[in-house]
């Protein structure tokens, strides 16, 4: 009898691996998919107006050289208008914002400032969204890196493959800075080049936070973003597509937008923890049980549950390891217990593989050290998403919640007493 | 849309190549279907495979004997599924036949795949078409196609993973599933593992820039960690290093890594070109059986090459060669059916090359229907008068007689050695627990162990071409012995094309079947004994002389004629009789051959004593009249009659009324006592004279001896009037054991009252003086030494015709076993050869008489 539901355990497991695996690896399913994701060969002429969003906070230092490059889009100018959207306590980054925008007078930018709670970046989306007058918008980060043709690639997908939404690539660059970075590296490049478009094509696609094209007029109608969510981003993507928004996912290494991992391994795991919060946040409120197929809901919650899965799998690995080599198991049993192992071992070769493919088409320098660290660093990685998840769990159960906290804090010194929630509000998942 | 709406739409647009398809699939499975369960006969192998299937799926045991993983499993896994589908043992008539049909199956499937690649890499039907054909009418295949081999399986899951990989195109499914079926290739027979790297070849130039890195080290890491899993399967069960290694331990065990070594290694190094090497050997087969499809791939893989230096698949198709023939040339060891996986390759490139001359035809009219079509009629042509062997010839009929006589003829517990061919129908239509594979019995310890080591266990030999292979090869040393000591029971060669030599283990084809009985104990001892007696006291083509001796006697010469009968040696007889009859036949008055011959040292000689020796001569005349009906040899008693005639004239002597037979006629002497078995058989052959009388006399004489002493004497002395002197008479040991020994065979042939109610007074006498060691002579001597042999015997003989078993066994043990040098096959004193036939005599006797004295070793 528990031979038998330790079967079954295995068997989930390894049919979970082999499902992430497969998401991992989704885009090279064939030469023409891969192909597909791609931008386009050719730019159509320029048709739609977009707003850009930045909602910016404490990001005076790099907001001018964001903004600069906003600015020499190859786009008409009149067809963008930069909206950056700061809390009225900022008055440093709305400085440095407004002498850009100052400079460049014929340039359709501005800054939109807000003084309501609570102060973060959905509520700074919702504001930018109602003064936007374009009929696309997208959102950047503040310190994003952005490609001068975004517009152009985005304006040419709208024309030829008419979607709702277009989720354009991200990418992490530094990938030697840190034993960690390749890893970080590596699940945005899985996430953006193959993951999303296997959402794309199943209609449940938890949206990054930037880079992101949105119709105007739809935000309007499902009333913008949910202020309360710590990952505004995925709950958006869910709650959109589960209203049958097409997304259109697109990854192109000349296109990318590019961006940091976190400085240190406190930010890392600070940062995942909030979108693993985040993640349990949009399954508890339920937005997915709207998805109209049974394919859909399943694929959400694993989606959503996946960080916390996932370090569950974790723990029990060395347990089921043990088991198969000195517990006295049916040898079928036992043989069952390493598979887990393998797929290990074939997700660390793609992950080289696919860092040497990232170093080659990024033109970055050959750091022997980060394809080490890929190696060896894979434990230790998941160890930390585990601790970010075990994190995340807690302080959900517990009822922490950020935004509450600093909200009653922010009654009297906001800009001092709110810790800064602004890190690269990009991602939604984790990978692996 | 399901797989079979699919096929059905494909068929319905494809409507030309579906007709052209079942057409190349009939032939397919006619060839290779039709007379597939009489042809060839049935190899061990085919039964090892079936039966590990069938332990699999039983007992989820991956074979019925310990595995040692002499090969991966990944076959007979995949032929279980096929015998729990096709309604498991007696599916279709045996487990074997099943296997066939499963062959069939496989073979079929095998063509199609074979045809679509052929159709992938040229986009030519024809070059499919001539595959097929070529695969399906060539005789290796059908020769080792129908065989239940893993080579067969192994072949199947290749050229799909060829498919696969040709389809794959850069696609991820495909090239996984690709790996996937390579690697069941490779844990189906592991030399699958050679063509790998054609395989990666034809994956990276077709496989996209962007896509090759990912999808070469997909394939290449789930083929490891796929046949990975038969290695871990190894370690988990600590088998994997093989035993008093420092990872393996110290008990002994089977090991993954020991047979892979014991089988890498097997065979020695010789270079392709060397007459010694098993790749030389293997051509020269291959030509024999098939000379077309291996002269003409030879001449495809020269050809393929050199449009390969163009062609991207004429490349592919080169490398998947070109890897499978280095692997055969490597130099070790090369099994005939190696070529087996080749075959497909050889009629895909010879195919791909018949059609490649199509691509310059196009413009011409009609020439590229004529051409496709001219090439398959002179295919079929050259085809046409191939040996029609495999279609008529029943090599497997004399094989299922011989289980057949087992069933019906020998009892279900005996230890039997097995061509394992006999495996499914003993150990599973019957309860033979103890009929096992010849191989486990010499070399897995668990089965050994069940005859614990000892060839004298094996009770029954059912002898096929392989195993007697193998003995040859000195492979079965256990069996080897044992069938030495063996008489054949049933012989099933009925249409065989063999040639036989058993003695020799000489065998030619497997299409015939004999079952042997090995010998009791008591016989092998005495088929030893009277091997060394032959080579230690023999000479010349018959004479019986002992070393350092010059005389040769008439009644050591008749002695060996006695027991080269009971050894049933035809040849030794016929030689002792010739060399007596031409050196002792020589008396003027009369055809009795003299007493004595001597020799000297030159080498020649001359008679000794001339006057006949009657018991000799009588003796002769028995043992000669018994080969004759035993050997159908008229001429033998041709000769004792005329010996018989001229013994009654010459030495019958009537005394007072009695009959007996002395040395002189003139002057009655003492009478000679000749043996009442001998009588016997006169009596019966030659009823012209009264020999029974001279039987009859005898028994009064040593009736009236027993009166005042059990202790018979053959020496008596008979006054003229008939009456007995019996103190005048002495006994030695071994005069007693010729007499016992006469009268044991007496009671034993001819349940004669008087030799029994004589032998009972004898074994009382044994029973109260035997284990005491007090013999004593008739006159009141101490009896001493080496005589205490020959009472021993005289006591035995005694107790086995009396019936009493145990107590003739106890005696044989105590006194007689330890004489016996099992090496030199001699009971000592070594020099003395009456007692060597004295003991086999008795051995003999013990034998017929059911009773066991040689000691059992369970």
């Amino acid at each position: 009898m528990i031979d038998v539901a330790y079967a079954i355990f295995l068997v989930l497991m390894l049919a979970q691996g082999l499902f992430n695996l497969y998401l991992t690896l989704y885009v090279w399913e064939s030469p023409e998919r891969l192909d597909e994701t791609a931008s386009p060969q050719e730019f159509l002429p320029p048709k739609f107006g977009f707003t850009v969003l930045i909602p910016a906070r404490d990001e005076e230092v790099v907001i001018a050289a964001t903004l600069s490059r906003l600015l020499r889009a190859r786009y008409p100018a009149k067809l963008l208008e930069i909206i950056v959207i700061c809390e009225a306590s900022d008055v440093r980054t709305i400085a440095a914002a407004k002498a850009v925008t100052s400079r460049a007078p014929g340039l359709n930018a501005r800054v939109e400032i807000y003084d309501t709670l609570p102060i973060n970046k959905p509520h700074g989306l919702n504001v930018g969204l109602a003064a936007a007058t374009q009929p696309i918008t997208t959102i950047f980060d503040a310190e994003d890196d952005i490609h001068p043709d975004i517009f152009n690639v985005a304006n040419t997908i709208y024309l030829t493959k008419r979607p709702d939404i277009i989720q354009a690539g991200v990418q992490l660059m530094n990938y030697s800075s840190n034993w960690y970075s390749a890893h970080n590296v590596l699940e945005y490049f899985f996430w953006f080049k193959s993951r999303m478009h296997f959402h794309a094509r199943a209609k449940m696609v938890p949206l990054g936070g930037n880079t992101v094209f949105f119709s105007t007029k739809q935000l309007r109608e499902v009333g913008g973003w949910d202020e309360n969510c710590l990952t505004e981003d995925g709950e958006i993507g869910i709650r959109m597509s589960a209203k049958g928004a097409k997304v259109h996912a697109t990854y192109d290494a000349r296109h990318v937008t590019k961006e940091e991992t976190p400085h240190t391994m406190g930010q890392f795991i600070k940062q995942r923890t909030r979108w693993n919060q985040g993640f349990l946040q949009i399954l508890k409120k339920g937005e997915w049980k709207k998805f109209p197929s049974l394919k859909q809901r399943a694929l959400a919650v694993y989606v959503l549950s996946f960080p916390i899965l996932q370090s569950a799998l974790l723990i029990a690995t060395p347990f089921v390891l043990a088991l198969g080599f000195f517990g006295k198991l049916p040898i079928g049993l036992s043989l069952l217990s390493f598979m887990p192992l393998f797929l290990v071992f074939i997700q660390i070769a793609m992950h080289l593989i696919a860092l040497a493919e990232f170093r080659r088409e990024q033109h970055l320098p050959f750091k022997p050290k980060a394809f080490l660290a890929v190696v060896w660093g894979f434990l230790p990685y998941q160890v930390l998403l585990a601790i970010a998840s075990v994190r995340a769990t807690f302080r959900e159960v517990r009822g922490h919640n950020n935004w509450e906290k600093t909200s009653h804090a922010g009654q009297h010194r906001p800009s001092r007493q709110v810790p800064r929630i602004a890190e690269p509000d990009v991602l939604t998942g984790v990978s692996l | 849309m399901s797989v079979f709406q699919k096929l059905y739409r494909y068929i319905l647009a494809n409507r030309a190549e579906s007709l052209l398809l079942v057409v190349l699939l009939a032939l397919a499975g006619i060839a290779h279907g039709f007379n597939m369960f009489h042809y060839p006969y049935l190899e061990n192998d085919e039964a090892t495979y079936v039966t590990q299937g069938w332990s699999f799926i039983t007992h989820a045991q991956l074979a019925p004997y310990t595995y040692w993983y002499d090969h991966a499993p990944g076959g007979w896994i995949f032929l279980s599924l096929w015998l729990k589908l096709a309604g498991g043992i007696h599916a279709f008539g045996g487990m074997i036949y099943s296997g066939r049909v499963f062959m069939l199956l496989l073979h079929m499937t095998s063509a199609l795949i074979l045809y679509f690649i052929a159709l992938r890499l040229t986009h030519r039907r024809v070059a499919g078409v001539i595959a097929v054909i070529l695969f399906s009418l060539s005789p290796l295949e059908l020769y080792f196609g129908r065989r239940v081999l893993l080579d067969n399986i192994m072949t199947f899951w290749m050229l799909l993973s060829i498919l696969l990989t040709v389809v794959a195109k850069g696609r991820m499914k495909f090239t996984l599933a690709s790996a996937i079926t390579f690697s069941i290739a490779i844990l189906s027979k592991e030399n699958a593992v050679v063509i790998a790297p054609a395989l990666l070849y034809w994956l990276f130039t077709t496989g996209g820039k962007k896509h090759r890195k990912y999808l070469l080290t997909q394939w290449t890491l789930a083929v490891a960690g796929i046949v990975g899993i038969y290695f871990l399967y190894a370690l988990l069960k600590g088998e994997l290093f093989p035993a008093g290694t420092l990872l393996g331990g110290a008990h002994d065990h089977v090991s993954l890594l020991g047979s892979l070594q014991t089988q890498g290694s097997r065979g020695a190094f010789a270079w392709p070109w060397d007459p010694a090497g098993d790749f030389y050997h293997g051509v020269l087969d291959w030509l024999r059986i098939d000379w077309r499809i291996i002269t003409a791939g030879a001449v495809a893989t020269i050809l393929g090459i050199i449009v390969a230096v163009r062609e991207r698949s004429y490349r592919f198709v080169s490398l998947l060669l070109i890897f499978s023939w280095l692997f055969l040339a490597r130099g070790k060891l090369v099994i005939v059916f190696y070529i087996v996986p080749i075959l497909p390759l050889l009629a895909l490139m010879i195919g791909m090359l018949v059609s490649y001359p199509q691509q310059w035809l196009g413009r011409i009219k009609y020439l590229p229907y004529i051409y496709p079509t001219a090439a398959v009629l002179l295919l079929l042509g050259w085809y046409s008068n191939i040996p029609l062997t495999s279609w008529k010839n029943d090599e497997t009929s004399n094989q299922q007689l011989a289980v057949n006589w087992v069933i019906s003829n020998v009892p279900e517990n005996s230890t039997i050695v097995i061509d394992d061919y006999a495996y499914p129908p003993l150990r599973y239509d019957h309860n033979y627990v103890n009929a096992d594979w010849i191989w486990k019995i010499e070399y897995d310890p668990q089965i050994t162990g069940k005859i614990r080591g000892d060839w004298q266990n094996i009770q029954y030999i059912l002898l096929t071409h392989e195993e007697l292979k193998q003995i040859k090869s000195a492979n079965f040393p256990l069996t080897k012995q044992a069938l030495q000591h063996s008489e054949l029971l049933a012989s099933f060669t009925t249409g065989t094309t063999s040639y036989l030599n058993i003695p020799d283990f000489i065998s030619t084809n497997g299409d015939w079947a004999q079952i042997y009985r090995v010998k009791s104990r008591e016989r092998i001892i005495t088929q030893d004994s009277w091997a060394a007696l032959k080579s230690g006291f023999m000479q010349s083509y018959g004479q019986v002389i002992e070393p350092g001796s010059t005389v040769t006697s008439l009644q050591r010469q008749t002695n060996f004629m006695a027991t080269a009968l009971q050894e049933r040696d035809a040849d030794t007889f016929a030689g002792i009789y010739s060399w007596s009859r031409d050196h002792l036949q020589h008396r003027a008055e009369d055809k009795l051959l003299s007493s004595t011959w001597v020799s000297n040292p030159e080498g020649s000689g001359g008679v000794g004593e001339s006057g006949a020796d009657v018991a000799a001569n009588a003796n002769l005349a028995a043992e000669l009249q018994r080969a004759a009906s035993t050997w159908k040899r008229n001429d033998y008693s041709a000769d004792a009659s005329v010996i018989l005639s001229d013994l009654w004239r010459q030495h019958a002597v009537n005394y007072g009324g009695k009959i007996f037979l002395a040395a002189n006629k003139g002057t009655p002497t003492e009478p000679i006592y000749v043996p009442l078995s001998t009588l016997r058989t006169l009596a019966s052959a030659d009823p012209a004279h009264p020999w029974g009388q001279v039987a009859a006399g005898e028994y009064a004489v040593l009736t009236a001896q027993a009166i005042t002493s059990p202790l018979l004497s053959p020496a008596f002395t008979v006054k003229p009037d008939g009456t007995l002197d019996v103190a005048a008479n002495d006994v030695t040991e071994q005069s007693l054991q010729m007499v016992t020994a006469d009268l044991a065979t007496e009671v034993r042939v001819a349940k004669d009252a008087r030799a029994t109610a004589l032998l009972k007074g004898i074994s009382a006498y044994f029973d109260q003086h035997l284990p005491t060691g007090a013999l004593y002579h008739r006159d009141g001597a101490a009896a001493g030494g080496a005589s205490l042999g020959f009472a021993a015997v005289a006591a035995a003989s005694s107790r086995v015709a009396n019936g009493d078993g145990p107590l003739a066994t106890t005696t044989y043990q105590r006194y007689l076993a330890p004489l016996y040098d099992s090496k030199a096959a001699f009971f000592r004193p070594t020099g003395n050869p009456s007692f060597q036939l004295a003991v086999s005599a008795l051995l003999d006797l013990g034998d017929h008489n059911h009773i066991e004295l040689v000691k059992r070793s369970r």
